[in-house]
């Protein structure tokens, strides 16, 4: 990100829930703490839609004409629409305008609708109906830690800062629970903002009680010394470092709009023409800012527009570039796949049901709520899209991704940027891979690759060592030795090349294409043994069991953020 | 000016800035008899390089192999006055002999090996064939065309092939398997002696070293049994089969081998 950081996002306060002051340990639930009882919708409440400050809102604001109310010949214009699009970044007075009616839209992230399910069901006229996916979050929001959390499992027992009914909780919970937490291994400090305020998790994570706390990335990156390791120096915390964003983490925070039921019943064709405009609108930004050279004056009038209603000033147009990056639109595609799809691994039901299981055991729900989708025809809504092709886009660069791991492998620092990893074990001589054996492993690898698909998938091969041993007790000849060292690390890349290779294969069996460029393959031979190095030879197992422990291949997720040279240009 | 207290005395700054100066000059004495390259690459006695040690971390600029398990084979020919005679060859020159042994040698070599040669000879030394995939024709059409004559110039040639084979270990990432066969009768040239070389090879790389060698004792460097490959002329094919049996992985566990291991 480009932009001035801190003079923009003090602008914005994302969520003002009054009744918590500054920071505290327990969260009520929504539905006790918003009053607001539901109304019925009347003819011009359809007319207000609410944005936010977030990168996919520059798709609404660009297909309502770059202004506030819907221009003549604009994207929604032409699906016979009319919009008054009114920024609130405060989510509990939009829960409020949408339980009034005031907008039977809502605008949030699917964490934050479903840690209002249970406020929102009360009323049978408010229950949502998500009808359209904007974007996942790529980058703009992170988690930060202090010195000695290397890992998401390091983080049991520490106090973790994060906004109360914000997008980060589900996000911090998700992390949680793909270490093996759960919400009650750590203690949370729930604060009133997201940023710009003493009562934001930056100045939280500021104290010495938190040690770790979720944020944007703006306030990540100052926390940080500018995404290395805070010096202390300005806004700054002393051995602070990133130890993951959405760069990594791309698919859990999913933005969305959803809609009352009661507007979605009576006027459902004027929800699918909202549908259909998002859609176009996201095609033909991203054809736009593609042209940009070519097309100058319409860009800039873009910008200027969502500067102007997304910051409050016109000329914060590198701004608005900044915040577009930090957003992966879900497009077409993204939609097809989010509500239509069972076999993708993160859908609405996924990531909602998820993120409600965290909220329940966090007390924020009492129950768990169905998010409903809309049901769209997709084949309908494809009418005016150019581009609904599903070719897959390979993110990384294989040959960078087998440098950047070789040498974290050479200079031994591959597990410090590990965040989860597990194992599978074979037989002496095994040289089958097959799903059959492996499916409970392949299943959590294919969900972890889908939700980290910015981070690095290493799948590591090691060697059985007790052959080499035996020819070293044995006395056989250094030349031999030294053949079946090299032998063992030749067999353990072979070995986890047929393990990536069948993981592939099982993925397309269930419908999922997973990246290829996002798994590398390591062969360690015996040089990582389980029962440790004694010297540069591994040590001897002393038992049956020692030995095929040692018989492994291990799935790492690695963070690779820092390495830019592994990610293909969009 | 008041600087530090040894022994409760206070040493004065001319003491001190003498007491640096000796310890530089010892440290470049030191460095200059073991010829310290401070770039970073050791440097034999000689004044010849030595390439840095083994590393699996590509350097920048490094295309990466796609068959990481290749394996490669870098022959360094040797074709020198000397072999030009007969001697352990039978009826043949040595070079002759040598040839024999190269065309017997590439027939067993797997059809998707890495082939590389450099030779030495009345034409001056010079890598006839960089290291890749290249027909066994091509290969023995570049070896049949060795002309005796010439130094032996044999560390120079064989750090030259160690260099190749250390920039496709970069491309492998350490990856696959790596044999430098010398064809020789050893008898290297003033300052030639390849001892250092070949020490860094059995101790530093997963290079297999191989020789064919013309009356070679095992006095020579390229001759270690247990720690190189030697076969003569005649039984030159013994090198391709040796260690193909060798497994790398034990397929059962006996707790008794291991009872004395502390």
């Amino acid at each position: 990100m480009k932009f001035c950081h801190r003079l923009t996002f003090t602008l914005l306060v994302l969520v003002n829930v009054p009744f918590l002051s500054y920071a505290q340990d327990l969260a009520a639930p929504l539905a006790q703490i918003i009053k607001t009882t539901a109304q019925d919708c009347n003819a011009t409440n359809g007319m207000n839609l609410p944005i936010i400050t977030w990168g996919g809102d520059v798709a609404t604001i660009y297909g309502n004409g770059s202004q506030a109310n819907t221009s003549k010949g604009s994207i929604f214009d032409k699906q016979g629409l009319g919009f008054k699009l009114t920024r609130q970044d405060d989510f509990a007075k939009q829960l409020s305008e949408y339980l009034s009616c005031h907008s039977p839209y809502l605008r949030g992230t699917v964490g934050m609708i479903s840690m209002a399910a249970e406020l929102l069901n009360k009323d049978p006229r408010t229950v949502p109906k998500i009808i359209y996916q904007l974007t996942w979050s790529a980058g703009g929001d992170a988690m930060i830690v202090k010195e000695g959390i290397r890992s998401p499992k390091d983080l049991k027992g520490k106090t973790v800062a994060v906004q109360a009914y914000g997008p980060h909780v589900d996000y911090l919970t998700k992390i949680l629970a793909d270490a093996g937490l759960s919400p009650k291994d750590v203690k949370i400090r729930w604060t009133k903002d997201i940023t710009g305020s003493d009562a934001s998790p930056l100045s939280a994570f500021k104290s010495l009680d938190v040690q770790a706390a979720m944020v944007i990335m703006p306030d990540a990156l100052a926390a940080t010394s500018g995404g290395t390791v805070g010096t202390g120096a300005e806004d700054s915390v002393k051995g602070a470092s990133i130890l993951l964003s959405t760069k990594s983490a791309n698919k859990i925070i999913a933005d969305v709009y959803a809609v009352r039921s009661d507007y979605f019943n009576k006027e459902k064709g004027k929800v699918e023409a909202l549908t259909r405009a998002l859609l176009q609108s996201e095609e033909q930004l991203k054809e736009l800012f593609k042209n940009k050279e070519s097309r100058r004056s319409e860009y800039q009038q873009m910008l200027a527009g969502s500067a102007e209603l997304l910051l409050d000033s016109a000329q914060a147009t590198k701004d608005v570039e900044g915040m577009y990056a930090d957003a992966e639109f879900a497009g077409f595609n993204g939609n097809v796949n989010f509500f239509a799809n069972a076999s993708f691994p993160r859908t609405l039901d996924k990531v909602s049901g998820e993120a409600q299981s965290a909220f329940l055991s966090l007390g924020l729900l009492s129950r768990d709520f169905d998010l409903s989708a809309a049901g769209w025809n997709y084949e309908k809504l494809q009418d005016g899209l150019s581009n609904t092709s599903k070719a897959e886009v390979q993110r990384f660069d294989p040959s960078e991704v087998a440098r950047v791991v070789s040498k974290k492998q050479a200079q031994g620092t591959l597990d410090q940027g590990g965040l989860f990893s597990f194992e599978i074990f074979f037989k002496p001589n095994q040289n089958d891979f097959s799903a059959e054996l492996y499916k409970d492993a392949f299943d959590k690898a294919i969900k972890l690759a889908s939700t980290y698909g910015g981070a690095i998938i290493t799948v590591e091969g090691h060697s059985d060592p007790l052959g080499y041993l035996k020819g070293k007790k044995q006395n056989n000849p250094e030349l031999v030795l030294k053949q079946i060292r090299q032998s063992a690390k030749n067999l353990s890349l072979s070995r986890a090349n047929s393990v990536r290779d069948s993981l592939l294969a099982y993925a397309q069996t269930k419908g999922i294409n997973l990246d290829p460029s996002q798994l590398a393959v390591i062969g360690y031979g015996i040089d990582k043994s389980k029962t440790g190095m004694c010297g540069s030879d591994p040590c001897a197992p002393k038992t049956e069991q020692e030995w095929l422990d040692n018989m492994r291949v291990e799935f790492r997720i690695v963070q690779v953020e820092a390495e830019s040279s592994v990610f293909k240009p969009l | 000016m008041y600087l530090s207290h040894f022994n409760g005395e206070v040493m004065n700054k001319s003491k001190v800035i003498l007491s640096i100066v000796i310890l530089l000059v010892t440290f470049l004495i030191i460095a200059n008899r073991t010829q310290i390259d401070l770039s970073g690459s050791r440097v034999q006695a000689s004044g010849q390089n030595i390439p840095t040690a083994w590393q699996q971390e590509p350097q920048e600029g490094v295309e990466l192999e796609e068959n990481k398990t290749a394996k490669n084979y870098y022959i360094v020919f040797d074709g020198s006055g000397s072999m030009g005679d007969a001697g352990c060859s039978g009826n043949l020159s040595k070079a002759e002999a040598a040839k024999g042994a190269l065309e017997s040698f590439s027939s067993l070599l797997p059809g998707d090996a890495h082939i590389g040669l450099l030779t030495f000879d009345a034409r001056g030394i010079r890598e006839r064939l960089p290291l890749g995939l290249h027909s066994k024709e091509e290969f023995m059409d570049k070896v049949r065309a060795l002309i005796p004559g010439g130094e032996t110039p044999l560390n120079t040639a064989i750090s030259r092939a160690v260099e190749s084979l250390e920039f496709q270990g970069q491309k492998q990432l350490g990856y696959g398997e790596y044999t430098l066969l010398v064809v020789t009768d050893g008898e290297a040239s003033t300052n030639e002696d390849p001892r250092s070389i070949v020490e860094y090879i059995l101790e530093s790389t997963p290079i297999k070293l191989q020789t064919i060698g013309f009356c070679i004792g095992q006095s020579h460097s390229l001759n270690q049994p247990g720690r190189t490959s030697y076969q003569t002329a005649q039984s030159a094919d013994q090198l391709v089969k040796e260690l193909e049996n060798v497994l790398a992985e034990a397929d059962s566990f006996d707790q008794s081998t291991f009872s004395r291991v502390p």
